[in-house]
C-alpha cells in the first residue's frame, strides 16, 4: 500500500470556486489566487539587511511601515520592524532560504521560516472593490490613502487579514488563515451583493 | 489541534530564552527530542503548558494549549522586546502552516509503519519524547512521539494543504486494526485518567505548577516565575489550595464547578467547610462511575521542599495516577476527601 501512497493537496476553497466566479460582476471580481512559496523572514531592520536581501532574492525589503515591493514573480511584505513576509514561486522555500542564508553567513540573529501552507488568498478587484471591503474593514481604503504597493494587517469581518493592494487599479490581495476561508467566503459571496 | 510557534535563532539564546519562559530545565535538550514544558506568569501562577521540539541546532517548536496561542505569542514577544532583546531570539507563528494527525493506541506504531515505511518505529530507534523527519506519500513530515491521551500515540506533521489526504492514509492504515477517530471529549477522558492537565480547566490563573502537583517540571533555573515562587514569605493565599486527583468510584456524573467537602458527614450541620471544587469530571464506562480532577486543599502529607511548597501545596493526593496501570507519578498519600 505504501509503495502506491501518495498524498494529495487540497484546497480549502475548492467547494467554493464555482460560486466565486459566478458572484463576480464587472464590478468587482473574486478568484483565488495560486500557490506561491511564503517565507517568514525575521532580522535586525538595516541597510545591510536590505542590501543583502535584494542581491540574494532581487527584492527590496521595505522599511517603510505597510508597504510592499516587488511583482508578480517575487515581493517582499512589511509585517513589522524586524518581520517581512517573502513570496516566491511555488517550491522555491528552500532556494529563497538557501539564498538568504548564504548572503548573511554571519547574521545569526536571521530567521527564515516556511509559512507556504499558513494562507489562503482571494483576488478582489473591480471599481466596487473598495466598497466591498468597507463593509467589513474599518481602515479608509480610498484610493489616495491605501492604493498600489501599501498592505495592512487588519481585520475583515471579525478575521484577521492580510490586505495588499494590488499594482492594477482597484485590485486587492486578501491573505487569512486557511481554517477562516470558508468563512470569510461565504462573507466575501454576501458582501458583494449590493 | 495544538497551536504552533516556530523559533528560529541563533547560538544558545533560544534555549536560554526557552529556560527563562518555562519552569523547568531547556539547556540539554537534544535536537530530535521534545520536552515538556509548565509557563508561568511572573506571579508564579501557571499560564500555560505544551512541548517544545527542537527542530534543528538553532530552531525550536513550541506547541500551545490550543486557545491559547496567540497570548502566549504576544507573552514571548513582550519579554524579548522589552526585557531580553539582547538574545534576539525571532518568533513566527506556523499554527496553520501544519496539520497534525494524532494516531494513539498500542497498535499506532503498525499503522505508522505502513504510512512511512522507511522509519523505525522501534521504541529504541523511536523513542518517547523524540521527532523524526519522515517522507509519507511523497509529502515531507514531522513524526513526533509524543502522548495526551497517555496511550503510545504519534502525532504526524504534514503541510497544512495535504492534512485532509493524510486523515485519509491513516484511516485506510488502519482499517485492518479497526481504526476509528476519537473526538475531543475522548482525548479529556483520557488524558484526565492519566491526571494530565489543561490549563484554563484545572486552572484559572490562581495556581502554581506546585499546586497541581508539578512539582517535577519546576527547577532551581532562571525561570521567569522563580522570584513569586521562592521569596520569602511566599504568596498570599488565594482560594482553595489545590492538589489534583483522579477520584474513581460514585455516581456515573458529577457537576465540574461542584465543591468537595472534606472531612465531614453528609448529616454534620452547616456551615461545611469548603475543602475544594471539580475542575473536571467524565463518565467511565471502565470504572463504573464518574471520576474527576479536583482542586482540593491540604489534601495530605506532603515532602516539601520548602515553607513556600508546604503552605502552598498542601498535597497532591493522586496527582499524576494512572487509573489504567496504577502507576503513581508523584507518589503522594491519598487524600481523604470525598465529594458532597
Amino acid at each position: 500500500m505504501a509503495a502506491e501512497l501518495k498524498l494529495e493537496r487540497g484546497r480549502p476553497l475548492d467547494g467554493f470556486a464555482e460560486e466565486l466566479s459566478k458572484a463576480s460582476s464587472d464590478a468587482v471580481r473574486l478568484q483565488t489566487a495560486p500557490a506561491r512559496s511564503v517565507i517568514n523572514l525575521r532580522g535586525t531592520a538595516d541597510e545591510s539587511l536590505v542590501t543583502d536581501a535584494q542581491m540574494a532574492l532581487g527584492v527590496e525589503l521595505p522599511l517603510m511601515p505597510n508597504r510592499w515591493h516587488g511583482g508578480e514573480r517575487m515581493a517582499a511584505i512589511w509585517l513589522g520592524p524586524d518581520e517581512w513576509l517573502i513570496v516566491a514561486p511555488q517550491g522555491e522555500a528552500a532556494n529563497v532560504e538557501q539564498a538568504m542564508r548564504e548572503a548573511r553567513p554571519n547574521d545569526p540573529w536571521l530567521s527564515l521560516v516556511d509559512v507556504s501552507h499558513n494562507y489562503t488568498r482571494v483576488a478582489l478587484s473591480g471599481p466596487s472593490a473598495r466598497d466591498v471591503l468597507a463593509k467589513g474593514c474599518a481602515l479608509d481604503l480610498r484610493p489616495d490613502q491605501f492604493a498600489t504597493g501599501d498592505c495592512a494587517q487588519t481585520v475583515l469581518a471579525k478575521a484577521p487579514v492580510l490586505l495588499r493592494a494590488l499594482p492594477e487599479v482597484d485590485s486587492f490581495e486578501l491573505w487569512f488563515r486557511n481554517s477562516h476561508a470558508g468563512y470569510l467566503a461565504v462573507w466575501l459571496l454576501d458582501a458583494v451583493r449590493f | 489541534m495544538p497551536r504552533r510557534l516556530e523559533k528560529s535563532t541563533s547560538r544558545d539564546r533560544t534555549r536560554r530564552f526557552l529556560n527563562r519562559m518555562y519552569t523547568n530545565n531547556w539547556l540539554k535538550l537534544p535536537v530530535g527530542k521534545v520536552r515538556y514544558g509548565i509557563m508561568c506568569r511572573e506571579d508564579g501562577m501557571v499560564f500555560d503548558d505544551g512541548t517544545t521540539a527542537r527542530i534543528a541546532e538553532h530552531r525550536y517548536l513550541m506547541t500551545t494549549t490550543t486557545g491559547n496561542a496567540a497570548a502566549v505569542l504576544d507573552h514571548l514577544e513582550e519579554y524579548l522586546q522589552t526585557e531580553w532583546p539582547e538574545l534576539r531570539v525571532r518568533l513566527t507563528s506556523v499554527t496553520e502552516q501544519w496539520a497534525t494527525v494524532g494516531v494513539a493506541g498500542p497498535l499506532s506504531a503498525r499503522v505508522l509503519a505502513k504510512l512511512a515505511p522507511e522509519t523505525d518505529f522501534s521504541p529504541e530507534s523511536f523513542p518517547f519524547m523524540s521527532w523524526q523527519d519522515a517522507t509519507i506519500g511523497g509529502i515531507n513530515a514531522r513524526i513526533f512521539r509524543i502522548s495526551f491521551t497517555g496511550e503510545l500515540q504519534y502525532e504526524i506533521n504534514v503541510p497544512w494543504h495535504y492534512g485532509e489526504s493524510l486523515w485519509d492514509a491513516v484511516m485506510a492504515a488502519g482499517a485492518e486494526f479497526d481504526i476509528a477517530p476519537y473526538g475531543t471529549e475522548t482525548m479529556h477522558v483520557l488524558r484526565a485518567e492519566k491526571g494530565f492537565i489543561i490549563v484554563g480547566q484545572e486552572t484559572d490563573g490562581t495556581q502554581t505548577p506546585y499546586d497541581l502537583g508539578l512539582d517535577w517540571a519546576v527547577s532551581d533555573g532562571e525561570g521567569l516565575h522563580r522570584p513569586s515562587l521562592t521569596r520569602a514569605g511566599g504568596l498570599p493565599a488565594v482560594g482553595p489550595q489545590a492538589t489534583c486527583g483522579p477520584h474513581p468510584g460514585g455516581p456515573r456524573h458529577r457537576h465540574s464547578g461542584r465543591h468537595a467537602a472534606c472531612g465531614v458527614g453528609k448529616s454534620d450541620p452547616p456551615p461545611v467547610p469548603m475543602e475544594g471544587f471539580v475542575t473536571s469530571s467524565y463518565a467511565s464506562p471502565a470504572l463504573g462511575g464518574c471520576f474527576c480532577l479536583a482542586l482540593v486543599r491540604e489534601a495530605g502529607i506532603v515532602t516539601a521542599k520548602s515553607s513556600r511548597r508546604r503552605q502552598r501545596s498542601g498535597g497532591s493526593a493522586g496527582a499524576g495516577k494512572d487509573l489504567r496501570s496504577g502507576d503513581v507519578r508523584q507518589g503522594r498519600s491519598a487524600a481523604r476527601w470525598r465529594l458532597n
